[in-house]
């Protein structure tokens, strides 16, 4: 089994869960799924047209179709749109690292202690079962434009049942020695190539976390959180990427039209050794880290540096409007979509702000049928949601109207 | 515009604020069941009033909060023409993707919502509002009928061809000559006030309509 390089996982933003991997093996080599973004080339333009999610946190049974580049989601609090954005980044990950790492997106730490039981080991998941019944899979299936489909079941799976061996590999308290049975978690996959795999997140016989890293389902994707405000070694190595290729320009450009003061956006190398996205300001006598400029500018930027680098796949946007001045918003929604279109990026954006959303009627009104509003609420506990086109979409915020619900 | 979206389960829309202050009026006085009352500009985007501008309202109402609280819609309109007003109701509605109602007495479906056409002052009988509304204003102020027909003769209002703008002069006409505290006041906010009373029995059958309303829906 591969052996991963935690300098893939943005852990510098979250040093809680950094220090909980580093616990759990003593040498801060925890198994982690792969998180490296990797564009494939599928052919053509892929686009999730359809999603069909079961028993995900607090989704019970979740049909969409008719999907579209650009998906704005918008419901109150606790209704179930971060769950929602969480099920396609789950479902087209689907690896069992993705749980911890959804997690850590809402601030959470994904603590696996060592000498813990078969129950203990179970409840790190059980959050992410409808109603905490782990009994019944998560299921989530994805249909792609070409009407291609991923899926991944999600379960215990008592057949793969491991047993520990207390005193190997940790020290173990006295009421554990004797060994202790694991039901690993199994991701039942199915990617966009037809090609099955099962891959586990379970306990080694040395009573180590062993979460078993997978390729993405065939579709890359980005997730930034409502918190995300981005991870300077991310940009930097993403705009290193972007420059190399010679396609930085269009985000800089894209960032200029927004901030005309920033001159320009390199990524540079601290004396640290690290990679950090610097600004060029005209009234400064040398550069700065551009989240030192302005969390907001440097969260835009981000988003904008993701609709290129995952071109031809997806970015999932939990609360847009967060950290920019409402000025910008109606530059923002033309920006991103035009992004989006040339890159053939797909996004699936969260609001809060009616002013927000409002602002983005005319670029929904250029090009309607690019547009989706899901909304989402709660019903009888449960998320559900109700589509609606571009149009209506247009029609409804033309009038001025509330759409939020 | 003021509609934001559906704050109660029944809805309806009409021409404009006049009609809007006769058929809250109408609901408040006599008890009948409650509507939320817009008029077309408020709904439309283009702000767009009367009959022409009830397709635009109806367009994306659907994504509009409230919705799904909905149980019946309600679209008032004058049968100021009586081959053609019913059937432009039904254009504005059909366009959309709905189904509208097959005659005044049916009801349609926007997207699993009752729909249905009121026509004022009657499905038989050609007028508008204001038609519907003259024997009211008649009761509060008794000369008004004949002064403002002699003012009408005068004006030469009286032979205007646009038979609906003649029932709109007389009663703001009437309104003018009569109401002494502001009388640039529409019949809408007379109504509203109570200077014009809605329990006249010239709307008995509009009341009577409103009344069966949940029950022609089925809901």
């Amino acid at each position: 089994m591969k052996q991963l390089s935690l300098s893939r996982f943005p852990l510098a933003h979250f040093p809680m869960l950094t220090a909980m991997y580093q616990d759990c093996d003593g040498k801060g080599k925890m198994e982690i799924a792969e998180r490296e973004y990797q564009r494939e080339e599928i052919g053509g333009y892929l686009m999730i047209e359809a999603l069909h999610v079961e028993n995900f946190r607090s989704f019970k049974s979740l049909k969409l179709t008719e999907l579209k580049r650009v998906n704005i989601i918008v419901g109150k609090n606790a209704s179930g749109k971060t769950v929602l954005l969480e099920a396609i980044k789950l479902g087209l990950d689907a690896t069992p690292g993705s749980f911890p790492w959804l997690n850590s997106m809402r601030g959470m730490v994904f603590m696996i202690p060592p000498n813990l039981t078969a129950e203990q080991f179970k409840e790190q998941f059980v959050d992410f079962f409808h109603e905490f019944n782990p009994e019944i899979p998560i299921s989530i299936q994805i249909d792609d434009s070409t009407k291609k489909r991923a899926s991944v079941r999600i379960y215990f799976d008592p057949k793969r049942a491991t047993t520990t061996q207390p005193g190997i590999g940790f020290q173990p308290a006295p009421s554990l020695s004797i060994p202790t049975t694991i039901i690993p978690l199994a991701f039942d996959r199915t990617d966009f190539q037809g090609q099955k795999n099962v891959l586990l997140a379970s306990i080694n016989p040395q009573g180590q976390l062993n979460m078993e890293p997978g390729r993405p389902m065939g579709i890359s994707s980005g997730f930034f959180s409502n918190a995300y405000f981005g991870v300077p070694q991310e940009n930097a190595t993403w705009l290193s990427k972007l420059s190399v290729e010679k396609r930085s320009g269009e985000v800089i450009e894209a960032l200029q039209r927004h901030f005309p003061f920033v001159r320009d956006v390199t990524s540079e190398t601290t004396v640290q050794g690290l990679g950090t996205v610097y600004a060029d300001l005209p009234h400064l006598p040398r550069k700065i880290p551009l989240s030192l400029v302005s969390g907001g500018i440097s969260r835009l930027f981000t988003l904008m540096l993701a609709i290129v680098t995952f071109r031809e796949g997806v970015v999932l946007i939990d609360e847009v409007e967060n950290g920019i001045f409402h000025d910008q918003w109606e530059l923002i929604w033309k920006t991103l979509a035009d992004l989006a279109e040339h890159h053939n990026t797909q996004l699936f954006v969260s609001t809060h702000s009616n002013e927000c959303l409002k602002a983005a009627l005319p670029t929904i009104r250029e090009k309607p049928h690019d547009f989706a509003l899901l909304r989402v609420r709660r019903e009888n506990g449960q998320s559900v949601i109700e589509p609606f086109r571009g149009d209506q979409l247009e029609s409804a915020l033309d009038k001025n109207g509330e759409i939020r619900d | 515009m003021s509609f934001s979206g559906f704050t109660k389960t029944r809805f309806m829309l009409c021409e404009g604020d006049d009609d809007k202050g006769v058929l809250e009026a109408l609901i408040s006085a006599r008890h009948l069941p409650d509507f939320q009352v817009c008029h077309s500009a408020e709904c439309n985007p283009r702000n767009v009033g009367g009959r022409s501008g009830f397709s635009g309202a109806i367009k994306g109402m659907e994504a509009l909060s409230g919705f799904r609280d909905l149980r019946a819609l309600l679209i008032v309109t004058d049968n100021d023409a009586l081959q053609t007003s019913f059937a432009e109701v039904q254009e504005a509605i059909s366009v959309n993707g709905h189904t509208p109602p097959s005659n005044p007495h049916a009801v349609g479906n926007m997207l699993g919502k009752a729909i249905s056409i009121l026509m004022i002052p009657s499905d038989t009988v050609a007028g508008d509002l204001e038609t519907l509304c003259l024997p009211a204003i008649h009761a509060q102020w008794p000369n008004a009928q004949q002064c403002v027909t002699a003012f009408l003769q005068c004006s030469g209002a009286d032979a205007w061809t646009k038979r609906s703008s003649i029932s709109k002069a007389r009663a703001r006409s009437a309104a003018v000559g009569f109401h002494e505290p502001d009388p640039y006041k529409g019949i809408g906010h007379l109504f509203r006030q109570g200077v014009l009373s809605a329990l006249n029995p010239c709307f008995d059958s509009v009341a009577t309509f409103l009344q069966n309303f949940d029950g022609m829906c089925g809901i």
